[in-house]
């Protein structure tokens, strides 16, 4: 399969006062193929969350670009994308089943299909019992599987998510990681950023490290463990991030 | 299109479920019933009394309506980071914009036609049938002009103010320009929602606004609406979010 994202010497900067700005993406190219998942790991700082959010236009590059499925990011490429962000926060007066139909219908999903693409995605991600609570009365572990559930409601080609492990409970990673797969076999293409290593070795297809908005390094996760004689993900981190000595 | 009543059905329904919008209700209903009983001063004294306290309180209740739901909308959705939702779908910032102004104000409508339908039985109930209807529903629709006007203030003001200042500094201007008038602070250099206000004809009984006056300040509010609008659109676009 072709390339489903493409970035293209990407930059971001962020101004700092008059006349000051901070370079938080620095020149970063990067190609996604089709059915693949890539783990995008780095520190804190390291400008994986402003990555996600230029690609799906919350924030402006200064320069390069960014192609979903070949072409420029329009309208009609994020009605392909599903997005999950790192934080779960939605309406807390409305209940899910509200969100997701609202949710559902700016995606462009038809009200004919949509209300069993609700039932479908509250029973995936295990809120169908709590479809008609509302929000302000969940737990995080509950946001974030609603933060899950708004992502794939529309059946993207292309996921985006950033820290989907986040706040969530062993029983949760697992389940997520479930989730995660079985969007795999379906041919999904996912970018996920993570600060979970293990879980990102677990899933992950092609590995990603950032650092200071740069990428050290993008490869099959199985060219970087065959060429560690020790066979982790962990230690070559902290190693192409330079905190080997923590 | 579609983008912006799905977003403004959205807002509609979170905010007809918050608690303060009740709270205000119970209050007007309380003061309104509270000032029906009473009488002193005469009963034709009393009378103008009543019209002038009850459609004044009409009036400021859905103003504080309007402004400060409209204030808290964008930073709301900005600082919880709920507008990553949105706008990762195909939903340009335009339609948020305008999605989050049409929600409130069609809470505010809501609540205005509460209030109207309050301040007429409360009329109704201290037998005071002097006020025509057709002024009464002129008094309505420029209210609700004022509504869209500040509503669209609230929010352009609500991209660079905290919702706290916002509200202040909206209802500010609310109060300043309806009751100073001419002797407010650069007076000529602001827009004047007070023209939008016929309260004084309300309570006198007074002819009602000839329909091209009418025209003309429901025409003023949308203007002023739009410009409102699209600077916040403009303010809006570029921002990093």
């Amino acid at each position: 399969m072709g390339s489903v994202l493409s970035l293209e010497n990407l930059t971001v900067t962020y101004a700092r006062g008059p006349g000051k700005e901070k370079t938080a993406i620095d020149g970063v190219s990067l190609d996604i193929g089709g059915g693949k998942i890539l783990g995008l790991l780095g520190p804190n700082g390291a400008g994986k969350t402003t990555l996600i959010k230029t690609v799906i236009g919350l924030i402006g590059a200064k320069n390069g670009s960014v192609s979903i499925f070949g072409a420029p990011v329009s309208a009609a490429a994020k009605r392909r994308v599903g997005y999950m962000p790192e934080i779960a926060n939605f309406y807390w007066f409305l209940t899910p089943k509200e969100v997701l139909k609202m949710l559902g219908r700016l995606s462009g999903v038809g009200r004919n299909d949509l209300s069993v693409r609700i039932e479908k995605t509250l029973e995936i991600v295990g809120l169908s019992d709590e479809a008609g609570q509302l929000i302000k009365n969940f737990s995080k572990g509950m946001s974030e599987r609603l933060n899950m559930a708004q992502a794939i409601l529309h059946d993207p080609e292309l996921l985006i998510l950033d820290e989907p492990f986040s706040g969530l409970d062993p029983l949760g990673r697992i389940h997520m990681r479930n989730i995660l797969s079985g969007l795999k076999k379906e041919g999904k293409t996912i970018l996920l950023s993570s600060h979970e290593l293990s879980e990102a070795e677990l899933i992950s297809d092609d590995i990603c490290v950032m650092k200071k908005g740069r990428i050290l390094r993008s490869a099959p996760l199985a060219e970087i463990l065959e060429e560690r004689t020790d066979k982790s993900l962990e230690k070559y981190f902290l190693q192409m991030i330079g905190g080997q000595d923590v | 299109m579609s983008n912006i009543f799905i977003l403004a059905s959205g807002v509609f329904k979170e905010l007809v479920r918050r608690k303060d919008l009740y709270l205000i209700f119970a209050l007007l209903v309380i003061i309104l019933l509270y000032a029906a009983s009473l009488s002193f001063g005469g009963e034709a004294n009393f009378q103008r009394y009543f019209k002038e306290i009850g459609i004044s309180l009409t009036y400021i209740f859905s103003v504080i309506i309007a402004i400060t739901f409209a204030s808290r909308q964008i930073p709301q959705e900005t600082e919880t980071k709920s507008v990553y939702h949105i706008l990762s779908r195909p939903v340009s910032r335009l339609e948020f914009i305008v999605g989050k102004f049409l929600g409130v104000f069609s809470v505010s409508i809501a609540s205005l036609a509460i209030f109207y339908a309050a301040y007429i039985a409360a009329l109704f109930l201290r037998n005071d049938l002097s006020t025509p209807p057709a002024l009464l529903i002129e008094g309505f629709i420029l209210h609700a002009c004022l509504l869209s006007f500040f509503a669209a203030l609230a929010i352009l003001f609500s991209l660079f103010l905290s919702a706290a200042s916002n509200a202040v500094i909206s209802l500010i201007i609310y109060f300043g320009t309806s009751w100073f008038g001419a002797t407010f602070p650069a007076y000529i250099y602001l827009p004047h929602p007070e023209l939008l206000d016929i309260r004084d004809k309300i309570v006198h009984s007074w002819d009602p606004v000839p329909a091209w006056a009418l025209s003309f300040l429901v025409l003023y509010a949308i203007v002023y609406t739009a410009l409102f609008l699209s600077a916040a659109y403009a303010i809006f676009r570029k921002r990093d979010l």
